[in-house]
């Protein structure tokens, strides 16, 4: 079903060549004629027809008569939709790694064919699982003589400084590349790795960029010199030793958390075994149940068990959250080793979800707005939200309630070890709300619970509902 | 027509850097072209300016950029 619309995705604007329209099963792409005739070009390469076949590209083509376009454009390109989109400010290390690779292997084989990127973002690559995807066929264009990569800033602002920040300071770059859609500037990055020694890449990329922009920033200094530098020629062969330098100085980043090994990893020590059992089988049956959830949310997925049995039992995809990136990070490395991509992982603080960012707050989606599951799982999550971050009961429900679908809930109870834990820390008194009877009244003021059950343990409930 | 983002000078620079033994040849190239530069009628005129300047002659008011 095409549904028409005129208003373009808030997300297209930059490139005034393309913009992209949504409908509810594809996405449309309306081209200009400088842009028609780069897509031309580009569908007449060799390596684009392969990045296609190997799944690299989303799938495209070129189609007639689109009601859902208005018709100010000289030709409209249809994609696959893809499922959940995620930002680099919720991947983990290695996800943004492997974006980074994608980026590099693509301008490299796109250069080999007379092709070129005209950007470098993160926000052009996708991943469906663990699959990384790149989104944005309006980037290629023809390469022109003598011009040099236009997206080596970018590549270097959003998918190279994040990585050395983090992989040779511990430095995590979620905050910064959400704190800002335009990533870490040289300037900022050769402060921050400043007194950090000798790293592959760091010399030029960081330290002589940041340099070379301060001494050409002024604007008429820079025109005479950008001038000449075009006259003295970029050629296909400095472009791709410059890829080829930057394929290697991503591949030699080492995060010292990746190798170390982490104890408390997927450790449910807390859990008896048949705590653990009954759990599995209540989401189960849960799945079992009515049709087969397209999309399951699992909210708090640690190593992923339950998006797994959740798959298991006939849910189509999942998207495994959690708040600590090292934990995301090994699960994404499992997941990408066995050939799984129907699970996506994703780094997310529930107390402080991913809003709204970029132009008028509307470039890049909340995660709320932009996630629609089919079953949401919030397992061994309340107590911490209520306890650690001190969200009131009533306010964690109306944050599930918001994604409109069904829910799997687990509350700890106040002789919980997990949850006494926690409220032993707390003066006498403060969180005496918390307790099933506050947490029931508030779950049913937005859900209707169908199914509820004790765990064997006695100190922890699970509850089914749907939304009311 | 140029690509919607700016490549910026330093960006350019660092570019030329990062392409090794390639990026050498454009730098080679940059000097050999500035080299030739100094007998070219633009830096003639230049000239021509500075010293006007210096001895103070108003007719030689010529903006060299232009």
């Amino acid at each position: 079903m095409q549904t028409p619309t005129s208003t373009p995705d808030p997300g297209s604007f930059r490139d005034p060549l393309s913009r992209v329209y949504v409908s509810d099963d594809a996405i449309w792409r309306g081209l200009s004629k400088e842009a028609l005739a780069d897509f031309e070009v580009l569908a007449a390469s060799g390596f684009f027809e392969q990045a296609l076949e190997r799944g690299d590209v989303v799938a495209t083509e070129l189609v007639e008569d689109v009601a859902v376009v208005p018709d100010e454009w000289a030709a409209v390109l249809r994609h696959d939709r893809i499922d959940v989109l995620s930002y680099a400010y919720e991947w983990p290390f290695e996800m943004l790694r492997d974006a980074a690779r994608l980026q590099l292997a693509l301008t490299r084989a796109a250069l080999a064919d007379g092709v070129m990127t005209k950007d470098a973002t993160p926000y052009n690559v996708q991943f469906t699982g663990t699959k990384p995807v790149f989104i944005d066929v309006g980037s290629f264009e023809r390469l022109r003589p003598n011009e040099p990569w236009p997206g080596y800033r970018q590549f270097c602002e959003l998918f190279l400084n994040p990585l050395l920040i983090q992989s040779v300071r511990d430095v995590p770059f979620q905050p910064f590349l959400r704190g800002s859609i335009h990533g870490i500037s040289p300037a900022t990055t050769a402060e921050l790795l400043r007194g950090s020694g000798l790293h592959k890449g760091v010399f030029t990329h960081v330290r002589l960029h940041a340099r070379a922009e301060r001494r050409y920033a002024d604007a008429d200094v820079d025109h005479d010199v950008k001038a000449e530098l075009k006259r003295a020629g970029f050629g296909p062969g400095l472009i791709d030793a410059q890829l080829r330098g930057l394929e290697k100085t991503i591949e030699s980043l080492r995060w010292k958390q990746q190798s170390s090994t982490w104890s408390d990893y997927g450790d449910r020590a807390h859990y008896s075994s048949d705590d653990l059992r009954a759990k599995e089988a209540f989401v189960t049956a849960t799945v079992d149940a009515g049709a087969p959830p397209d999309l399951v949310l699992d909210l708090g997925a640690n190593d992923g068990r339950f998006s797994r049995i959740a798959l298991e039992a006939g849910a189509r995809s999942a998207i495994a959250v959690d708040s600590d990136d090292v934990v995301v990070d090994r699960l994404y490395r499992d997941l990408r080793a066995a050939g799984e991509q129907r699970i996506l992982p994703l780094v997310l603080d529930l107390s402080d979800p991913s809003p709204g960012l970029g132009w008028r707050a509307r470039e890049r989606p909340a995660f709320v707005e932009r996630v629609r599951p089919d079953l949401v799982l919030c397992l061994a999550v309340v107590h911490h939200l209520a306890l650690t971050n001190t969200v009131p009961l009533d306010e964690i429900v109306t944050f599930l309630a918001d994604f409109a679908a069904p829910l799997v809930v687990e509350f700890p109870h106040r002789d919980d070890p997990m949850a006494a834990r926690l409220l032993a820390r707390k003066r006498p008194g403060v969180f005496d709300a918390y307790d099933v009877t506050t947490w029931e009244r508030a779950l049913a003021g937005r859900f209707t619970v169908r199914a509820q059950e004790t765990l064997p343990g006695g100190t922890r409930t699970l509850y089914r509902c749907d939304p009311a | 027509m140029l690509s919607y983002l700016d490549p910026g000078t330093g960006s350019m620079i660092a570019a030329a850097f990062a392409g090794g033994v390639a990026g050498m040849v454009v730098f080679f190239r940059l000097y050999w072209h500035r080299f030739l530069g100094i007998f070219s009628k633009k830096h003639r005129a230049e000239a021509e300016a500075a010293r006007a300047q210096l001895v103070g002659d108003q007719s030689a008011d010529t903006d060299v950029n232009a």
